[in-house]
């Protein structure tokens, strides 16, 4: 029986193909999809996906999620991924309204949390 | 002047530079909890993570600390240090870009804590000046010196016949209710009877709190807590705090070894450690060896008893003495835990069921017990008259069993059987009276120069006690003398010759 292959060596084989074929990702996925399924590891997807998302943000492709209380203007969409510094940034954004302000970016195995919430939360464990 | 104002700018421009540098690069490194139970956590991400070093995991109801133990290619198992109950898989965790570490210092004696430095004994707040690693490299060959100075137990079976030494890791061994901790105990408070400057480090590892709470009432009733400090863990704490204890209690040791003092650790017990060690790598999904304990436990308690040690004068002359305590099962020493610890320790104790239940107390075994090192750091004066004592007692031991079968006995043997019984009768001691040296001394020299012979076995105890008391009450300044330890000049053991045959005298039979 083959040993089994760990997610980093999948995540990373995954990633180089996707780069390869410049970011003609479907058939990849494809491959990917029905690996799981042969190897009964679907359960594994989300954790893959986010180690495939690390080894892209490592090599310059950031996927960042963005959450913040009000919708983003262009500035800081711009500021951020400034602040990103990679090759290309994609955003996702979600609206939180119980974040109560400022703005929260993960990015894969990071993350900036400059929310009035972490704030507040900060403060009240600082009390504690 | 010129130069000390420019090097201080320069510090100054370097620390703002680096204020900036953080406050521009806000993202940190994080993980995320993949699955969480039975007090360990796995964490996917946090590739950074050094090996035991402390993650913060962020819950609903506020940060559970947690130490990295398992660095695998894709997830990290890390073991909680508090409950698992109120963090949840998909929970962040952070680097917290130290290891463990505990606060240490004086402000600790008399205190009663966790693992982790926390008050246990509701006495306020613990503020000490500095916090020492849990985790330690042992010092080096060229740190240390041989152990060469006695720690006196106050036992006289063991301080004449198994001396312990300052730096000494000497096992206490035995079934459960053979008088283990009682020896432990007794220890501690003649460091504080004897005045001998000994810090005492109690550490209770999964130890019923009854228990613990009974052990502190007893320190303070003695007046032993001011100088002592007790690591206290109970059995429905988390395996990881179990685990943590002995090292924690060590790291507060060590403060007193490091800075010229002398510290005493006694480990109660490391079979229960031994077997949270297990717990812990079984969840961590190590795998298991003999008895299913993890391939490195014989490193686990290595490194820990490593680091008792008798320093170099050059380091100031501290000392860290350990009485590690091992429960065995019906007796059998040659278990996995009890001979990995054996082959550690520099000697052991071996506590005896039979004897206990024969009334023989403390219930130590003459011929499987042994000092490897203490025999140069014994008491002079306790030396020069206990020179054969233990052979002769595993002798008499032999002999009175083989003496059950017939009567008719040459006379040797039977003096033999005589002075052996008179002698496991002397070496009788009860709980919390630790003797002093001039008692030992004047006890053992009494009954191996036969001058008790004449006295029944069943009354040598209180011939003993005519002979201590009328020795104190007549010739006090002669004791005082004694109590220092050198080897008593003919003229003392003229007297004590003397008094001893005279104090016979009213229980001959």
């Amino acid at each position: 029986m083959a040993a089994r292959l760990s997610r980093r060596k999948i995540a990373i084989f995954v990633t180089d193909k996707i780069l390869a074929s410049n970011h003609q990702a479907q058939q990849v996925l494809r491959e990917l999809a029905a690996y799981l399924v042969t190897e009964r590891r679907t359960r594994e997807l989300d954790l893959i996906v986010r180690d495939i998302e690390a080894m892209l943000a490592a090599k310059g492709t950031v996927i960042a999620d963005i959450a913040s209380a009000r919708p983003l203007d262009v500035a800081i969409r711009a500021e951020i991924t400034a602040m990103l510094a990679a090759k290309s940034v994609q955003l996702r954004e979600t609206i939180d309204e119980t974040l109560l302000g400022g703005v929260r970016i993960d990015t894969p195995g990071k993350r900036f949390d400059g929310t009035i919430r972490h704030k507040l939360n900060a403060l009240r464990a600082k009390q504690l | 002047m010129a130069a000390d104002i420019k090097v201080t700018e320069l510090a100054h421009e370097l620390r703002k530079s680096i204020a900036n540098i953080e406050v521009a690069d806000g993202l940190e490194s994080v993980g995320t909890v993949t699955k969480i139970g039975d007090g360990v956590a796995w964490i996917h991400g946090l590739r950074s993570a050094g090996f035991s070093e402390m993650l913060e995991i962020e819950t609903k109801d506020g940060i559970v600390e947690a130490f990295a133990l398992n660095l695998m290619e894709d997830e990290i198992g890390a073991v909680l240090l508090g409950t698992d109950v109120s963090v949840s898989a998909g929970d962040t965790v952070r680097l917290k870009g130290t290891v463990l570490e505990v606060p240490v210092g004086p402000e600790l004696l008399g205190r009663v804590v966790d693992p982790l430095g926390r008050p246990l004994d509701g006495a306020g707040p613990i503020k000490t000046k500095q916090t020492g690693l849990v985790e330690r490299e042992a010092i080096g060959v060229m740190g240390r010196k041989s152990v060469h100075e006695p720690l006196m137990t106050g036992i006289m079976s063991i301080d004449s016949m198994f001396p312990v030494g300052r730096g000494q890791r000497e096992l206490i061994i035995g079934d459960r209710q053979t008088g283990k901790t009682a020896i432990a105990i007794d220890t501690m408070i003649n460091q504080a009877k004897q005045k001998t400057g000994v810090v005492n480090v109690y550490v209770a590892i999964g130890q019923k709190l009854s228990k613990i709470a009974r052990l502190v009432d007893r320190l303070k009733q003695e007046g032993v807590m001011d100088q002592t400090i007790i690591v206290a863990t109970g059995p429905s704490d988390p395996a990881s705090m179990l685990y943590l204890a002995p090292y924690a209690g060590t790291a507060m040791g060590e403060y007193f070894r490091d800075n010229k003092q002398h510290a005493l650790m006694i480990y109660d017990d490391l079979t229960k450690h031994a077997v949270a060690y297990r717990q812990m790598s079984l969840l961590l999904r190590r795998p298991p060896g003999r008895e299913a304990f993890p391939g490195d436990v014989f490193y686990l308690h290595s490194r820990l008893l490593e680091r008792s040690a008798k320093l170099s004068d050059e380091l100031g002359a501290g000392s860290l003495t350990a009485l590690p305590i091992i429960e065995t099962q019906a007796g059998d020493i040659s278990a996995y835990i009890p001979t990995n610890v054996i082959s550690i320790t520099d000697g052991q104790i071996f506590m005896e069921t039979d004897l206990f239940y024969q009334g023989i107390r403390p219930a130590i075994s003459a011929g499987l017990s042994v000092s490897r090192v203490g025999g140069a750091a014994q008491t002079k004066a306790v030396k020069s008259v206990s020179g054969h004592l233990k052979l002769g007692l595993s002798q008499f031991r032999e002999l009175a069993s083989f003496a059950q079968f017939g009567s008719d006995l040459d006379e040797e043997t039977k003096s033999q059987i005589e002075r052996g019984q008179r002698l496991t009768e002397l070496l009788k001691q009860v709980q919390y009276q630790p003797m002093s040296i001039w008692e030992q001394v004047a006890s053992i020299y009494a009954v191996t120069n036969g001058l008790f012979d004449k006295v029944s076995v069943a009354k040598i105890k209180d011939a003993q006690v005519a002979l201590l008391t009328r020795l104190w009450t007549e010739n006090k300044d002669d004791m005082r003398t004694l109590e220092k330890g050198d080897k008593p000049s003919d003229d003392v053991l003229k007297l004590l010759h003397k008094v001893a045959v005279s104090a016979a005298k009213g229980f001959e039979e």
